[in-house]
């Protein structure tokens, strides 16, 4: 069975256990490092359920420091980050997010007209970083929205005038684009004229962005700017999921690195036995399924449970 | 005077073939002997002329197969095993040179039907001979140089290489006039990943050791020497016929495993299988050109699009183990991961007197088997018959004391 065959069902599984109301998913969801379905379906469970739980574990962050929700609340959310952190590092991003699946269907149609672009590595190596520095700063502006001269200052001024309710609970998510509920609800729903401001244009705007990379680049979003995916590739180092590899049967044959959609080269380059998990990895297991030789594979805590590429002259 | 030359040349091929022929591991290995006896003018390039088809001499393993098929030309290897061809290339090379190319200048000198039928011929410039061979050759023939990097693990030279296989295919296109699309290069690559797959199949029965290494050498030599697709059927025939067999092999699955690799063995200079064979030994895996070198991985795409099926052909090619590269941690890797995977129990090692690539890799090598607890046998030769009864003694005694080894 090939895992890539595999992938896609589970993507959409886990999406579903973690966006939808009905299997209790959205209890769970806000706590965890991955992007949510909100924006499409938000009209509909605002209708059913209020919208207050479609949230990424920033806007958790957020809505915990301005008050909307009880600081209480920022034990589970550390406590689910760390733990799928260290359990499974970003995997969750290959396996379980919306925005991901999006992205890897996007690249199936993609390959039929043109190639992927690759990013020249040093850009690619600079624009990695931008991820963290997104983190840090809306992780810095939810905890400025804390001190509540500023947040009422700042969604009096700013924000509360185009979008009350969302604001003036989370006001940082004005900021956060086309995973919020605001953008594609404006769009296919019809926005409300008042509704749309100034924020709604930057949301836009980053949503062409997202798309734009996803047609040129293979999971453009998640390299370069998901500030969410970043908190798990904090833990790619020291995850009990590791991609490992014995360099003595590697030829350098490059199918990992071409079969890779974050442009990890570690899993060719890198000499010598042991981890190859690069900070980008969402270990989509292409580049194990594509070696010829044996040479990589996953462990979970040391131990090999997944080692692909073995006896394709079997296949017909 | 041509003539007899040539027929010297055919009186090389029907002994060997006629010797293999005497204890043909299976049935199925009369279709390698023809397409062995026909070295010199191989009937599908008749075919193929006849079909208008153009015909791309290749040397080396790097000229990607699926670009030559995608533009509806056929490839053939033109690295000859000749010894007696060489005399004629006395003055043009230097007496020190590596016998295959003297061989195969010499070769195309004597002009036999295989030469003629060229439409152009492409060399790789793998080590300095052959560099040096695509320049004499090109007085007479249309000779493409297909630029290979130094090395595999510098993403510039990775990339030249990417643009060099895009040369190819324009060159490819202007020499039949064909578009090579999408489709075509699909399927091409459809076709040799499948030749691929079919000597994998060969090589897992080797591990049982179900086919002497003399014949299964022969079968990877004549891949380059019939269309792909008859080539592959045979091959999955053959694979059919030895799996079914019980026992037959069963006085070789306890003779020594010997791994050979170096440089190339082409057929009809078959001495040293040949004598490894009659010394009680077996050969159970190779690493060398004419061997499963050229097939062992296959193309695999990841990107549909025309550009990244060509990233794919072209990095596999680069995925050769070829010791032009280097450094060559990759090829000595290889040896390593067969030595394990057939078992062996020793390495054949040989250098043809004057291939620098192979002889100054020897060494390091001797050093990784030596890890393995596996003795070498480094063997230094050329295409000449007079060293046979020397090298005799020395793979004899090798065997014999592999087998003491064995028995302990």
């Amino acid at each position: 069975m090939r895992i890539q065959s595999l992938r896609n069902p589970i993507q959409i599984v886990l999406i579903l256990l973690l966006n939808f109301t009905f299997i209790g998913g959205l209890v769970i969801s806000p706590f965890l490092p991955v992007l949510r379905l909100t924006t499409v379906i938000n009209p509909f469970v605002h209708i059913i359920k209020g919208e207050q739980m479609h949230l990424c574990p920033l806007g958790t962050l957020g809505r915990c420091l301005t008050g909307t929700w009880s600081l209480g609340l920022l034990l589970p959310l550390f406590g689910g980050l760390i733990l799928v952190g260290l359990l499974v590092g970003r995997a969750l991003c290959g396996w379980g997010c919306p925005f991901g699946l999006v992205q890897d269907l996007f690249d199936r149609v993609r390959t039929l007209w043109f190639s992927r672009k690759k990013v020249r590595e040093d850009w690619h190596a600079h624009l990695s970083g931008l991820k963290y520095v997104l983190l840090a700063f809306f992780a810095l502006l939810a905890l400025a929205m804390s001190v509540p001269a500023l947040a009422n200052r700042y969604s009096e001024e700013l924000f509360k005038a185009h979008w009350p309710d969302l604001f003036q609970a989370a006001p940082f998510c004005a900021l956060c684009f086309p995973m919020d509920a605001s953008t594609l609800a404006t769009l296919i729903h019809g926005a409300t004229p008042g509704l749309l401001g100034p924020y709604t244009m930057v949301q836009l705007l980053v949503l062409v962005v997202f798309f734009a990379g996803a047609a040129l680049v293979p999971r453009f979003w998640c390299r370069y700017l998901c500030w969410v995916g970043a908190t798990g590739s904090l833990f790619n180092r020291v995850s009990l999921l590791q991609l490992r590899k014995r360099s003595a049967s590697c030829t350098k044959c490059g199918n990992c690195a071409r079969a890779c959609p974050m442009q990890c080269r570690a899993p060719m380059d890198q000499d010598g036995d042991g981890r190859v998990t690069e900070q980008g990895c969402v270990f989509c297991l292409k580049c194990v399924e594509s070696c010829p030789n044996h040479t990589l594979s996953l462990s979970a805590g040391g131990t090999s449970i997944y080692q692909g590429g073995r006896a394709w002259w079997k296949r017909s | 005077m041509v003539e007899t030359e040539l027929a010297g040349l055919e009186q090389a091929i029907t002994q060997i073939t006629r010797e293999l022929a005497r204890q043909p591991s299976a049935e199925g290995m009369s279709y390698y002997y023809e397409l062995a006896g026909r070295s010199l003018d191989p009937g599908y390039l008749r075919e193929a002329k006849a079909q208008g088809k153009k015909v791309v001499g290749t040397f080396c393993t790097l000229v990607p197969e699926e670009l030559v098929l995608a533009a509806g030309a056929v490839p053939v290897r033109l690295c000859s095993g000749f010894g007696a061809t060489i005399t004629r290339t006395e003055g043009t090379c230097p007496a020190s040179l590596c016998p295959l190319v003297k061989s195969s200048y010499g070769l195309w000198l004597s002009t036999p039907p295989i030469a003629a039928q060229c439409d152009v011929v492409a060399v790789p410039t793998t080590c300095d001979a052959k560099k040096k061979l695509a320049e004499l050759l090109s007085d007479r023939v249309p000779v493409w140089l297909v630029q290979v990097p130094s090395t595999k693990e510098s993403t510039e030279a990775r990339r030249a290489w990417g643009r060099q296989i895009v040369l190819l295919k324009q060159q490819l296109e202007n020499l039949t006039g064909r578009r090579i699309g999408r489709k075509a290069l699909r399927t091409a690559i459809a076709i040799c990943n499948q030749k691929r797959a079919a000597l994998r199949r060969l090589y897992e029965l080797r591990k049982e050791a179900r086919i002497w290494g003399r014949d299964a050498l022969l079968v990877a030599d004549t891949s380059f020497h019939d269309d792909p697709v008859q080539w592959t059927r045979q091959t999955d025939a053959l694979c059919a016929e030895i799996a079914q067999r019980d026992n037959v092999q069963q006085a070789a699955a306890n003779l020594p495993r010997l791994l050979l690799t170096g440089s190339p063995v082409v057929f009809p200079t078959w001495k040293l299988p040949m004598l490894v064979e009659e010394s009680g030994g077996i050969i159970v895996a190779d690493d060398i050109c004419t061997g499963a070198k050229a097939l062992w991985d296959p193309a695999y795409v990841t990107e549909s699009s025309l550009a990244g099926m060509l990233e794919a052909i072209g990095e596999r090619a680069l995925s050769i183990t070829c010791p032009c590269f280097a450094p060559s941690t990759a090829r000595l890797n290889r040896l390593v991961q067969l030595s394990r995977d057939f078992r062996v129990d020793g390495i054949l090692y040989h250098v043809l007197r004057g291939c620098h690539l192979y002889g100054m890799e020897a060494q390091a090598a001797e050093d990784r088997f030596r890890e393995l607890a596996l003795p070498t046998l480094r063997v230094e030769t050329d295409y000449s018959l007079e060293d046979t009864e020397q090298l005799r003694t020395r793979v004899e005694a090798f065997v014999e004391m592999l087998s003491a080894r064995k028995l302990e």
